[in-house]
C-alpha cells in the first residue's frame, strides 16, 4: 500500500522530482563518462608514449573522482532536501490521518529508491553515450584513429559508478529519513502558513558595508596586479584574504545597497515592479548571501580552471609549433657546465681532441649517417677566449638592471636571480648556415657590429628596451654595436619550452678567438626523409653510439650529445599533454559549473514555490502578466547573473597574472582560451538559467 | 421586498441573471441561479447569506476571478464577461480595489510601498504616487505605520492599510471579502467606520460577509440564499442600529446566525 501512495506520489509530482532526478542522472553519466576513459582508449590505435598519457590521466581522475563524488553527494543531498521541504504539508496530512512517522519515512524511502534507480539507469545509458563521444574527441585529440564503429562498455566503471552512487543515496535515504522523523505534527500542519521572519539590516549599514566591500576588492587587485603570483612575500596570501572578505561582505550589502541606491530616485523606485523585485531580493538575500558568496567561489574555480587548463594545452601546442623546426637536436657542454665561471682549459676533454667539431664526430660514430641525415648545422656559444678569459663581462642580470623596464610583474620576477649567466658569444657564418638549413633570413654584420639572438618571443619587448637603451657592448675588449634591427629570433634547437636561447651576441667572425672551446654547442640535423619514418632508427643510432654518456655522468665526457631531442618526440607527448590537460580542465569545469547552477536553481524555485501567494497578490492588484514575468525574469537573473559577473571579474584579474605566466612559459596569450571558455560557461549556465525561470514561472501561473 | 431604489445615477455594477455551474454533466452544482442587481456610483452595500449561499462565487465573478456560466456582468457598461485575460488585468488595475480578510499584504515591503504598488502597476508618475499615498493614508489615519512592515503592524492597521491600497487608484469598485472576519470589534468597528467615510466620500463598495454588524454599516443589504437573491433591504434615514435589528430579522429568518446578537 505504501509502495502505491510512494509511486503514486513520484508520479504526481514528476515535475517536483525532476530537479532531483536530473542532478542524479547528470553525476551518474559524468561519473561513468569520465570513469570510462582507460577503456574507450583502449579501442583507440595509439603510441606507447600515448598510452602512457592515459594511464597518467586515469590515475589523476581517479583521484579527482573522490573529491567529484563528495561533491555530487552534497549536491544530490541538497537537492532532495528541496523535495522534502515542499512537501512538508503532505506528510503533516499522512500523520494527521493516523499514519505513523515511519510510514512515512517508508514512503519516503520508496519513493527515493525510485527515482534514484531511474536515474542511475537513465544516467548510466547517458553515460554510456556520452563516452561514445568521448571517445571520439579523445581520438582526435591524440591525432590517433578508430578502425570502423566500436562500442565501448565498461563495466569496471559502470561498477563504481553504482557503487559511488549508491553510497551517496544511501545517505540522502539516511538524511531523508532523519528529517522526516524529527518532524512535528503541528509544523507539518502549520509550514503553509508561517513565512520566513523577514529580518531586516539597517539599510546605511549596507551602503557602508558596501563601500567597504569594494575598497577591499579594489585593493586586493591592485596588490594583485602589482606584485603578481610569484613574487615572494605575504602579497599573494594577502590579496586572497582581502579578496575572500570583500567578496563575502560584496553579497551580503549589495541588496541593500541597491534597496538604497534606487530609494533615492523615486522616479525608478516607484516605477512597475521595481520596488517589489528589490524588496524580494532584499529579503531573501539574508539567507542566501552565504550560498551565493560559495556559488561564486566556485564559478571563479571552474573558470580559472578551464581557462588556464585550456590555455595550457593550447599554449603548449603553440610553443611546439615554433619550437619544433629542426628534425633532431643536439644539445652538448664541450667544456663542462659552464655555471661555474671557472677558467677552464680549452684543451681537455674529448671535444677538445676533436678540434670541437661535433658533425664529424657523428659522421665518425654512426655508420650509416648519410642514409638518416641529409642536412646538419653545428651552432657554437663562446664564452671564454682561448686562454679561458671570459670574452663578454658583462651578466643578463646587469643588463636589465641598467634597463628601465615597466614590463608586468612577472616578468621581472621571473628574470631576477634567475639569469646570472655571461652573454655569450656566436660566429654570424654559424648563424647564417643554420638560418639556410631552417629556410630562414640570414643576416649581414657589418665590422663593429652585432646582434641579439633570442628566441624566447616572451622576451622581445624587454630585449628592445635593453638593445635601446645599452647600445654598445664590449667582447673580448672590443667595443660592438647592436645593429639597426638588433634582435634576431631563429629557434636555437628544438624546445618544448618556446626557446631556449636568450642574451647570445652574433658577431662577426673574426671576434671570437682562434682555438677557443664553446660553453655549448648545438647540432641540429635534419632526417633524410619522412619524420616519422627515419626516426626510429636515428635516435636507435644515437643511442648507440652515445648511449653510455649521455645525460648521465660528467657533462665534459658527454661530447657530442648531453641532451636528445627530436620534433616528433616532443609532438607526441605534447598531444598526450593536452588531452589529459583538457580532459582535466572539462571535467573540474563542468562539475563546478553544475553543481554552482544546480544549488541556483534549487534554491529559486524553492522560493517561487514560497513566493506564489506573494504573486498571486500582485495579480489581483491587476498587474499585466508581462510585468509579472519581468519581475520573476529580473529576480532569477540577478540571482545567477551576480555571482557570474563577481566571478569573472575575480577571474580576469587572476588570469590576467595567471597569463604572464603562461605566457612567459608557452609564448601564449590566454585570450583565446577565454573566448572558448566564456562560450562554454554561457551555454551550460545559461541553459540553467532559463530552465530555472521557465519553471519558476510555471510554478507561479499554476497557483 | 420592493425592488432597490438606487439613487438616479447610470449603475456602476450590474449583475443580469448571472449563473455559474459547478460540475459535471451528471452532477451540476448551481452555486448561483439567475442574479440579478444594480449598483450606483457611491452606492455602499453589503451582501450577506449563510455558508454555500453562493455570495464568494458572486464576488469570485464580479472581481473577475471565475467567470459566471452565463449571464451578464457590466461595470461602467462595459461588459467584463466577454473581456480577455490580457483586458481582465487592465480592468482589475484602473477598476477594482480588493480588500481580503487576511488583508494579503506583501510582507515585504512597507505599509506605503504596498499601497504605493497598486499605482506604479498602473504606471503613475512617481511624485504623483507619493501625493496619493499620503493623502489616502490620512484619510485612513495610518500616517503613522507608513514606513513599517505587515508583521510590525496590528491586524486591524493591516486591514486599513489593505483598504487604503484599495482605495487608492480611485477604483469604480471596491470589493471587500470578508474584510473584518480576521479582527477583533473594537478594530472592526474602527475599519467598519473607515470604509463608511471612503463611501462619503464617494467611494463605491460593496461588502460580502455574514457578519450582520458590519453589514449594517452599508446603505443596503442584499441577501442570497442557494444562489438566489432572496430578499433586499435598504437602510434609507434609519440609523445604524435600526438596520442593524432589520439584518438581523432576516438573518434569523434566513435560520442563518440567529443567537448572534451583539
Amino acid at each position: 500500500m505504501y509502495a502505491k501512495i510512494a509511486l503514486g506520489n513520484v508520479r504526481k509530482s514528476f515535475r517536483d522530482f525532476s530537479v532531483f532526478f536530473l542532478t542524479l542522472a547528470f553525476g551518474v553519466c559524468v561519473f561513468y563518462a569520465f570513469g570510462s576513459i582507460t577503456d574507450q582508449a583502449a579501442v583507440i590505435q595509439m603510441g606507447e608514449d600515448q598510452r602512457r598519457m592515459v594511464q597518467a590521466l586515469t590515475d589523476i581522475l581517479s583521484g579527482l573522482s573522490v573529491f567529484v563524488v563528495i561533491i555530487l553527494g552534497f549536491l544530490v543531498v541538497y537537492a532532495n532536501r528541496f523535495l522534502i521541504r515542499r512537501r512538508k504539508r503532505e506528510f503533516g496530512i499522512y500523520l494527521t490521518l493516523g499514519m505513523d512517522i515511519r510510514h512515512v519515512s517508508w514512503i519516503v524511502v520508496i519513493e527515493t529508491l525510485a527515482v534514484g534507480v531511474v536515474a542511475l539507469a537513465v544516467g548510466l545509458l547517458l553515460g554510456v553515450g556520452l563516452s561514445q563521444v568521448m571517445m571520439y574527441i579523445t581520438a582526435g585529440l591524440f591525432e590517433a584513429t578508430i578502425k570502423g564503429f566500436v562500442f565501448a562498455f565498461s563495466p569496471a566503471a559502470a561498477l563504481s559508478t553504482v557503487a559511488c552512487f549508491a553510497g551517496i543515496f544511501l545517505v540522502t535515504l539516511v538524511f531523508n529519513v532523519t528529517t522526516v522523523s524529527r518532524y512535528k505534527l503541528i509544523d507539518l500542519i502549520n509550514a503553509d502558513k508561517v513565512s520566513e521572519k523577514v529580518r531586516l539590516r539597517s539599510l546605511p549599514l549596507s551602503v557602508v558595508l558596501f563601500l567597504v566591500s569594494l575598497v577591499l576588492i579594489g585593493v586586493a587587485y591592485k596588490v594583485l596586479l602589482e606584485h603578481g603570483m610569484m613574487e615572494e612575500g605575504p602579497y599573494f596570501a594577502l590579496a586572497t584574504g582581502l579578496v575572500t572578505v570583500g567578496t563575502l561582505l560584496f553579497f551580503f550589502s549589495i541588496s541593500g545597497f541597491a534597496l538604497r541606491a534606487l530609494q533615492a530616485s523615486p522616479r525608478a523606485y516607484l516605477s512597475g515592479l521595481n520596488m517589489f523585485v528589490m524588496r524580494q531580493l532584499n529579503s531573501r538575500i539574508n539567507t542566501a548571501w552565504l550560498s551565493i558568496s560559495m556559488v561564486c567561489a566556485m564559478l571563479f574555480l571552474a573558470i580559472c580552471g578551464v581557462c588556464t587548463g585550456f590555455s595550457v594545452a593550447t599554449g603548449m601546442n603553440e610553443s611546439l609549433r615554433v619550437g619544433t623546426v629542426y628534425d633532431m637536436s643536439l644539445v652538448s657542454y664541450p667544456m663542462g657546465m659552464a655555471s661555474a665561471l671557472v677558467s677552464a682549459d680549452p684543451e681537455e676533454g674529448p671535444a677538445a681532441a676533436d678540434g670541437y667539431d661535433a658533425i664529424a664526430r657523428l659522421r665518425a660514430d654512426i655508420p650509416n649517417y648519410d642514409e638518416l641525415f641529409r642536412d646538419a648545422v653545428q651552432v657554437n656559444q663562446y664564452t671564454y677566449d682561448a686562454d679561458g678569459n671570459l670574452l663578454v663581462d658583462t651578466t643578463v642580470e646587469e643588463l636589465f638592471a641598467n634597463t628601465d623596464f615597466t614590463g608586468n610583474a612577472t616578468m621581472q620576477t621571473m628574470m631576477q636571480g634567475n639569469t646570472d649567466q655571461r652573454l655569450t658569444v656566436v660566429p654570424v657564418s654559424e648563424y647564417n648556415a643554420l638560418a639556410r638549413m631552417a629556410g630562414e633570413k640570414t643576416v649581414e654584420l657589418a665590422a663593429g657590429e652585432c646582434l641579439l639572438w633570442n628566441d624566447l618571443s616572451s622576451l622581445d619587448e624587454l630585449w628592445d628596451a635593453v638593445t635601446a637603451q645599452n647600445p654598445e657592448v664590449e667582447v673580448g675588449g672590443k667595443t660592438l654595436r647592436f645593429a639597426e634591427e638588433p634582435i634576431v629570433h631563429l629557434l636555437f634547437s628544438d624546445t618544448a619550452a618556446g626557446g631556449t636561447v636568450s642574451g647570445a651576441l652574433v658577431v662577426p667572425d673574426g671576434m671570437v678567438p682562434a682555438g677557443a672551446g664553446p660553453s655549448a654547442t648545438a647540432v641540429n640535423l635534419m632526417y633524410a626523409g619522412e619524420r616519422t619514418e627515419v626516426e626510429p632508427a636515428a635516435v636507435a643510432a644515437i643511442d648507440e653510439a652515445y648511449g653510455d654518456v649521455m645525460g648521465q655522468g660528467s657533462t665534459l665526457d658527454a661530447w657530442p650529445v648531453w641532451t636528445l631531442t627530436t620534433a616528433q618526440g616532443l609532438l607526441d607527448q605534447a598531444s598526450g599533454t593536452t588531452v589529459v590537460v583538457t580532459y582535466l580542465a572539462i571535467y573540474i569545469g563542468v562539475v563546478l559549473l553544475v553543481c554552482c547552477a544546480t544549488v541556483l536553481a534549487l534554491q529559486q524555485l524553492s522560493e517561487a514555490a514560497d513566493n506564489v501567494g506573494r504573486y498571486r497578490v500582485l495579480a489581483e492588484l491587476g498587474a499585466e502578466r508581462r510585468m509579472v514575468d519581468h519581475a520573476l525574469l529580473a529576480q532569477v537573473g540577478v540571482y545567477f547573473l551576480f555571482p557570474l559577473v563577481v566571478a569573472v571579474a575575480h577571474a580576469a584579474v587572476a588570469l590576467s597574472v595567471v597569463n604572464d605566466i603562461v605566457a612567459l612559459l608557452t609564448g601564449f596569450q590566454i585570450g583565446t582560451a577565454l573566448v572558448g571558455t566564456v562560450c562554454f560557461v554561457v551555454v551550460l549556465y545559461g541553459g540553467y538559467f532559463l530552465v530555472t525561470y521557465l519553471t519558476s514561472r510555471s510554478i507561479l501561473a499554476r497557483a | 421586498m420592493a425592488p432597490s431604489h438606487a439613487r438616479p445615477t447610470h449603475p456602476v455594477l450590474s449583475c443580469q441573471s448571472v449563473e455559474k455551474l459547478y460540475g459535471s454533466r451528471s452532477n451540476v452544482t448551481r452555486a448561483l441561479d439567475g442574479v440579478s442587481f444594480d449598483v450606483a456610483s457611491g452606492e455602499y452595500i453589503a451582501i450577506m447569506g449563510p455558508s454555500g449561499s453562493g455570495k464568494t462565487t458572486l464576488l469570485n465573478c464580479i472581481s473577475t476571478i471565475d467567470r459566471p456560466t452565463s449571464g451578464h456582468i457590466l461595470v461602467d457598461g462595459q461588459d467584463i464577461t466577454s473581456l480577455r485575460s490580457g483586458q481582465l488585468s487592465k480592468f482589475r488595475r484602473e477598476r477594482l480595489g480588493f480588500v481580503f480578510q487576511d488583508s494579503n499584504l506583501l510582507d515585504t515591503l512597507t505599509a506605503r510601498e504596498n499601497i504605493a504598488l497598486a499605482l506604479t502597476i498602473s504606471h503613475v508618475p512617481a511624485k504623483e504616487v507619493v501625493a496619493r499615498v499620503e493623502g489616502v493614508a490620512e484619510r485612513l489615519e495610518i500616517g503613522d505605520v507608513l514606513d513599517k512592515f505587515p508583521h510590525q503592524m496590528s491586524g486591524g492597521q493591516r486591514q486599513r492599510v489593505a483598504a487604503a491600497r484599495a482605495i487608492v487608484t480611485d477604483p469604480s469598485l471596491v470589493l471587500a471579502d470578508e474584510p473584518t472576519g480576521a479582527l477583533d470589534s473594537k478594530n472592526s468597528r474602527r475599519l467598519l467606520e473607515s470604509l463608511e467615510a471612503l463611501n462619503a466620500d464617494g467611494a463605491t463598495i460593496i461588502m460580502v460577509t455574514h457578519d450582520s454588524f458590519a453589514a449594517s454599516y452599508a446603505r443596503r443589504a442584499l441577501f442570497l440564499k442557494d444562489g438566489r437573491i432572496f430578499n433586499e433591504i435598504v437602510r434609507g434615514s434609519k440609523t445604524r442600529k435600526q438596520f442593524f435589528g432589520e439584518i438581523m430579522d432576516v438573518v434569523s429568518f434566513l435560520g442563518g446566525e440567529g443567537a448572534d446578537v451583539r
